[in-house]
């Protein structure tokens, strides 16, 4: 969607965005039930939020939703904290008796997703937004509302973290 | 000075043309900075892996889903990388074996399939294959 284009429907915005919005709060998460939470709050607030979008960078509007969104469930949560583990794609191993090259990189992803959430959310934020969504850094300074240059270093840095996370787990 | 922060951007295609080959002259004449870049490349290369979480299907229109995300793609590419990946790991030595097949296979353990383009996936597994 191209940020000349006419303001989208909601409806397009639900099957053009959904699954990549559901992805974010997945991998920001770790955990479907708060992801598919998140992204219904995310698209409610989209639905709310389109009468009064005018077109510009649709990107940095609707990411800027979407973490805002992501922030305040953090916010509420530590009111009330609850010990969750990540439960990656328990699905898929309950499903499907899936060869052994599947297991070791499902183990692997299991092992990524739980280096991302030992990152400070700043971190974690823009590495998944950069390499998990494929937003652009200009994109990114939009959504976070800082200057490029400080997503530049919170990427960086990010990922140097999650290298050092993985390091004594992979 | 090394090149800090300008890694990550070079790696991500953010510099411009000026910057971009002033980190190249450096990375050249500076081994430090080169493990810095491929640290980096490691922990992207990693997240753009992790596969796609399909969501519940009141979160999509269920009768028009043709694309994870519309102008970029890189969740998809990533998910054809990893399942490249495996396809590299497990069957690459076997060339006995359809690799396609496998691909396809694999992607529908971790990828929506209605998100998926299968000869598009197949074009990526065999550019990453022949190479
Ligand atoms: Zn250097």
């Amino acid at each position: 969607m191209a940020s000349s284009e006419a303001v989208p429907t909601w409806e397009q915005v639900a099957s053009d965005y959904g699954r990549t919005i559901y992805n974010f709060a997945y991998r920001l998460t770790g955990n479907r039930d708060d992801a598919s939470d998140l992204a219904q709050e995310v698209l409610l607030r989209v639905r709310r939020g389109l009468a009064g979008y005018r077109p510009g960078s649709f990107e940095g509007w609707l990411w800027r939703i979407t973490r805002n969104a992501f922030l305040d469930d953090v916010r509420k949560k530590q009111r009330r904290p609850t010990a969750e583990l990540p439960d990656e794609d328990r699905s898929t191993i309950a499903t499907a008796p899936a060869p052994e090259e599947v297991l070791a990189e499902t183990r692997l992803s299991a092992e990524v997703q739980a280096a991302l959430l030992s990152l400070p959310i700043e971190f974690r934020e823009a590495v998944v937004m950069c390499d998990v969504v494929g937003l652009s850094y200009q994109e990114i300074a939009e959504a976070v509302e800082v200057p490029v240059g400080t997503v530049r270093s919170r990427i960086h840095r990010g990922r140097l973290l999650l290298r050092d996370a993985l390091e004594g787990r992979v | 000075m090394h090149l800090g922060d300008s890694l990550s951007a070079f790696l991500d295609g953010e510099l411009d043309t000026g910057a971009r080959s002033d980190a190249e002259s450096h990375l050249a004449s500076c081994p430090l900075c080169r493990s810095e870049l491929e640290a980096v490349s490691e922990s992207s290369r990693m997240l753009k892996s992790l596969p796609v979480a399909e969501p519940p299907a009141h979160l999509v229109a269920p009768s028009n889903v043709r694309h994870l995300r519309p102008r970029r793609g890189r969740i998809l590419v990533g998910a054809a990388a990893a399942a490249a990946l495996i396809v590299g790991v497990g069957f690459g030595v076997n060339a006995d074996r359809a690799v396609p097949l496998q691909l396809d296979e694999v992607v529908e353990q971790h990828v929506a399939r209605a998100s998926v383009d299968p000869g598009f996936n197949v074009l990526q597994v065999q550019a990453v294959v022949d190479r």
